[in-house]
């Protein structure tokens, strides 16, 4: 304390000195922060409102302040007249044809101007001339004929999009009612419907579980039926399967006979397989000769059968010729039978006796 | 009964413009003194030096703390609030509106009333019963000029220069709290906190400070000085003081904010 009394003056001073120095120092921040010293060029806007307006907001251009909102007033056209300055070094930016899109912040309530350049960055708009708000018919204007390209930021533009295209939901032919409402009365009738249909399919689902069978429905059954079935299908299907495979072992086999009984046997084939192959070959070549001859044959078939014909004729003529021979009396009996010949070899078994 | 009640709010009522009449005589007083500072400032300068001491520089510990305290709660429920939504820019403009146009002044304020008002009507009530007072006087000193003058200066400076280190320490403890959410660099807060500060924000903030703090010192000053002849009356008057000094306060801010919010 007594440190303190000493130098009272001295901490005092400092003490004052330093807030002081903060203080000044702050003030010449804001003043070169906010271009307080700097010339502006004031023009005039048009609002459709003055909600979230105040004589501080800010004219923003690509997100940064070019100048500021003065002052603001009500006229005679119920729209809002506004001026608003501009610091030397944006002044260039308000060219002809320029709009101002006001945006008001739905959860601060505050309101940001944004500046939308006109197309021709060479036109610059003289010391007082008008750039209308986009919320207003001149300001449209330059929408719609593409002079201006709106932006802003994510919620205005997002509330402003959802109020046309709400706009433009219940604006059609009906005057009586819009589009958006109508379809909500149709959707309403269709689920309406629906519910109806619901209910139905409900009730026949229900008639469908009751039958005869107290503890069983018809569908449940059905699906045990159905359930065996399948179970008995896929076991035969299975079996199936089965033999498929077996049969395609063996097919394998037949087709490239290496198996271990033909490798130990004739390991080179030359005993077995290759005459085998050999007598199938020339099976297949007489079985294609063959094939060959009847169909040859069966060419040849209308002149066999004449040549047969006439074979049958001919010897119906010597049967007959025969016959009259035969009962000839002048040679009737006059040639010898000959004698049974004896088989060759006949003796060599002996013959089985009961 | 109904006569009593009459001639009771009578009495109330002349007593309130004694009373009322009183304090104008001894703010009139006060006002002439002041401007008759300098030619006594040799007697009043230690005076004042060791007011502003006690006052501001011994209160700056504890305004430092409970500034940066305020600024990082301000910036936590505004970040819980707007950070979600994308508006963080508004958080600038709360530090703002709140810290240096309202709460600096304001708190300040309260921690000098609670503080030094108390202090100063203690000292000068124990003054006027130990009969200093009528010895200064007999020596042809007033205790105005002596005792009143200087002190409510030296509140009125240590007030103003409170709410300056109030709103640097509230700033800074808003940046600090911020860098958790959001790291950003102390240059680029302060740009994006200047652009929304204005010169009329800092300007009603120090307005209030020097109202605020005239007020303190005169109610304190005053509860002191009227203190009669008991030490009882010294915590009776203590209390008025902080009483009457909060609600001047209050009401002086309202009519400031309403004369800044016109303007």
């Amino acid at each position: 304390m007594k440190f303190k009394f000493k130098y009272t003056n001295k901490i005092v001073g400092v003490f004052m000195l330093v807030a002081l120095g903060l203080l000044i120092g702050s003030l010449i921040l804001i003043t070169i922060q906010q271009k307080v010293f700097v010339k502006k060029y004031v023009f005039k806007a048009r609002f459709l409102d003055a909600e979230g307006l105040s004589t501080s907001t800010p004219i923003r251009f690509k997100g940064y302040e070019i100048g500021r909102i003065t002052q603001f007033r009500l006229n005679e056209e119920n729209t809002i007249d506004a001026d608003f300055t501009v610091v030397e070094e944006y002044r260039t930016k308000i060219v002809e044809n320029s709009g101002l899109n006001k945006a008001k912040n739905p959860i601060s309530g505050t309101s940001t101007i944004e500046l939308l350049q006109g197309p021709d960055p060479q036109k610059i708009l003289p010391e007082g001339g008008l750039i209308p708000s986009i919320d207003i018919p001149e300001g449209r204007r330059l929408l719609d004929e593409g002079l201006v390209i709106k932006t802003g930021d994510v919620i205005s533009s997002m509330l402003v999009n959802t109020d046309r295209l709400l706009e433009n939901l219940n604006r059609d032919n009906n005057e009586k009612s819009g589009a958006l409402f109508r379809a909500l009365v149709n959707l309403a009738d269709a689920s309406e419907k629906l519910d109806k249909t619901m209910d139905q399919i409900s009730v026949t689902f229900d008639k469908f579980n009751k039958d005869e069978n107290p503890q069983d429905g018809a569908i449940f059954r059905a699906l045990t039926n159905m359930a065996d079935l399948t179970e008995q299908l896929q076991t035969t299907t299975a079996l199936i399967n089965k033999s498929l495979i077996k049969s395609d072992t063996l097919m394998s086999a037949y087709a490239n006979p290496n198996g271990l009984v033909v490798k130990l046997a004739d390991p080179k084939g030359e005993n077995f397989i290759k005459p085998i192959n050999e007598t199938l070959k020339n099976l297949n070549y007489s079985l294609t000769e063959m094939g060959k001859l009847l169909v040859f044959l069966n060419e040849q078939q209308p002149e066999l059968s004449g040549v047969i014909s006439e074979g049958k004729q001919t010897l119906s003529t010597a049967q007959k010729t025969l016959e009259g021979i035969n009962n000839n009396p002048l040679i009737r009996g006059g040639i010898q039978s000959e004698a049974e010949k004896e088989i060759q070899g006949s003796k060599l078994r002996p013959k089985h006796t009961k | 009964m109904p006569a009593r009640i009459a001639e009771s709010i009578g009495d109330n009522l002349l007593e309130k413009a004694a009373g009322t009449r009183e304090f104008l005589q001894f703010f009139g007083e006060a006002i002439r003194q002041m401007f008759l500072f300098s030619r006594q400032s040799q007697v009043a300068t230690l005076v004042l030096m060791r007011q502003i001491l006690f006052t501001g520089f011994e209160a700056l510990t504890l305004i430092s703390l409970i500034a940066a305290a305020i600024g990082g709660i301000i910036i936590i429920e505004g970040h819980l609030m707007l950070g979600d939504f994308g508006s963080g820019q508004l958080l600038y403009v709360i530090l703002v509106t709140v810290i240096v146009r309202e709460l600096s002044s304001l708190l300040v304020a309260f921690i000098i009333i609670a503080r030094s008002g108390t202090a100063i009507s203690t000292e000068l009530g124990n003054m006027v019963v130990n009969h200093e007072i009528e010895a200064l006087q007999s020596i042809g000193i007033s205790p105005i000029s002596y005792l009143v003058v200087p002190r409510v200066f030296g509140v009125v400076a240590a007030m103003f220069t409170l709410t300056i280190y109030f709103t640097v320490a509230g700033l800074l403890g808003g940046w600090a709290v911020s860098y958790f959410f959001f790291p950003i660099g102390l240059e680029d807060f302060f740009f994006r906190l200047l652009n929304e500060l204005a010169v009329v924000d800092i300007f009603s903030s120090f307005t209030k400070s020097i109202v605020f703090g005239f007020a303190v010192g005169t109610i304190a000053c005053y509860q002191g000085m009227k203190v009669a002849f008991a030490t009882t009356e010294v915590p009776q008057r203590t209390i008025k003081s902080v009483v009457q000094s909060l609600t001047w306060v209050i009401i002086l801010d309202i009519l400031i904010t309403m004369v800044f919010y016109v303007l």
